[in-house]
């Protein structure tokens, strides 16, 4: 961020309210490799906004991964979500002008409650959040395209698998170091591909830690920037993945439960039924997908390009993510 | 009259005192890193013990299953390759051979990445 910037901010969010602003002392939030979260707390003098509010503002970090959207692009999918009524922060204000923090950014409700993924795995079992989570997949898969306010995304995939092993491939073409155990894995995706069952929007990273909980109950769905259109299945799966049950196996979906809970969520709200026998096709996308995007963040690190300890031991994620993908695939 | 600790030795007790006095001094915010810096060490170290016949037997294994002689790096750009083209997703014996070396592998470097995943 640029210097002075909470004061360039006050000016910013002046301009846009029409009134006078005190804008409290930013904190920085954990988590982000790949934007920074700050918690803001602004007061207004007058008009629609007068009074306090606890804000969260989000711009781009110095770390950033090839399938990442801009913070232009999320807030317009935040905005697409909450018009579909999934749980989500309000997002408030955007700002493309470069001139104000170095860089774009916005605005948005700052909720209360927990996302930390080892902590909620670490909590009792919770069918009624397994619910409500199928059911806020289940509304975001109710944005289907087209849809001009996302214009932004990709051409809508004829079959998101066959793209997204190429996709994958192309990343690792462009990586340092081979990786035969993720094309072992892309390999047996080809092999195995099925036709795709819809398109629809995807969060792309519906997992538990990108979920927020507050009295084991659904606060709101964050981080939107790998949406995209794509296969339902590729939520579904993604997160009842294995590597997102932060070591809870025994609740296979997100460590928090059981996956019918999960399931019974989703069908109920979403009109279409799960195909149960995608589950090991789409969970082996699940890891070779991490487990690139894990390689990305490293190399940033080994390369020297970003000199970060998390990204460097992200790394170090990646031969347990390629264990499963074989663990996976020994049937060929 | 011997060189003192080795190398390996130090590491091992100055992550032992990391873990056991340091860590718990530190406060909320600052203790996120100093997980990552005992996780870092905690790698240094069981790389430093790694067995150097583990190499040698992953190198062998990889000669044999290709049938080309090369580094490390280039055995793995090889087997990368041939994966990609399809030499090994059908059911054969050599593609079960395949599997097999790369599981090994993989697993190895669990256990020098994260030897706890493979206790769950």
């Amino acid at each position: 961020m640029i210097k002075d910037w909470p004061e360039k901010l006050q000016a910013f969010l002046e301009n846009r309210v029409g009134y006078s602003v005190f804008v409290s002392e930013p904190s920085q939030l954990s988590g982000g490799a790949i934007q920074e979260n700050w918690a803001i707390d602004i007061t207004v003098a007058g008009g629609e906004w007068s009074g306090f509010h606890q804000l969260v503002l989000r711009s781009d970090a110095m770390s950033s991964v090839k399938a990442s959207r801009s913070r232009i692009e999320e807030f317009a999918l935040i905005n697409q979500a909450n018009k579909a009524g999934v749980l989500v922060p309000k997002p408030y204000f955007l700002c493309d002008d470069e001139a104000i923090l170095g860089r774009p950014f916005f605005l948005m409700e700052r909720l209360d409650g927990m996302a930390a993924g080892h902590k909620l795995a670490r909590g009792e079992e919770n069918p009624e959040l397994l619910y409500q989570l199928g059911k806020n997949l289940a509304l975001i898969h109710s944005i289907t395209p087209p849809k001009c306010e996302l214009s932004f995304l990709h051409d809508v995939p004829k079959d998101p698998a066959k793209e997204a092993i190429a996709l994958y491939r192309e990343f690792l073409d462009a990586l340092q170091e081979p990786h035969p155990a993720i094309e072992w894995g892309l390999r047996w995706l080809e092999v195995n591909v099925r036709p795709a069952d819809g398109v629809v929007l995807c969060h792309r990273d519906f997992r538990t830690g990108n979920l927020l909980v507050k009295n084991g109950v659904l606060a709101g769905v964050l981080d939107w920037e790998f949406a995209g259109w794509s296969d339902p299945h590729e939520d579904i799966f993604w997160f009842t993945a294995k590597c997102w049950r932060f070591g809870a196996n025994h609740r296979p979906a997100g460590g928090l439960g059981q996956r019918e809970d999960f399931y019974r969520g989703y069908e109920e709200n979403a009109g279409r039924k799960i195909n149960r026998e995608l589950q090991v096709y789409w969970e082996v996308m699940a890891h070779v997908r991490w487990a690139t995007i894990a390689c990305q963040q490293a190399e940033r690190n080994t390369l020297g390009i970003e000199n970060s300890l998390e990204l460097a031991l992200t790394g170090h994620v990646v031969p347990e993510l390629e264990l499963e993908i074989l663990s996976l695939t020994k049937e060929i | 009259m011997g060189k003192g600790p080795s190398g390996q030795q130090l590491l091992k007790t100055a992550l032992k005192v990391f873990r056991e006095e340091l860590l718990p001094e530190l406060t909320e915010k600052k203790r996120y890193s100093g997980l990552m810096v005992a996780n870092a060490l905690g790698i240094l170290t069981r790389q430093l013990n790694r067995n150097v016949d583990d190499q040698v037997q992953e190198e062998s294994a990889l000669v044999l299953l290709l049938e080309e002689q090369g580094s490390i790096e280039s055995l793995h750009r090889l087997f990368a390759k041939r994966i990609r083209n399809g030499d090994f997703m059908t059911y054969s014996k050599t593609s079960i051979g395949a599997w097999e070396v790369l599981f090994k592998i993989t697993q190895a470097n669990v256990e020098e990445s994260n030897p706890k995943y493979l206790e769950e």
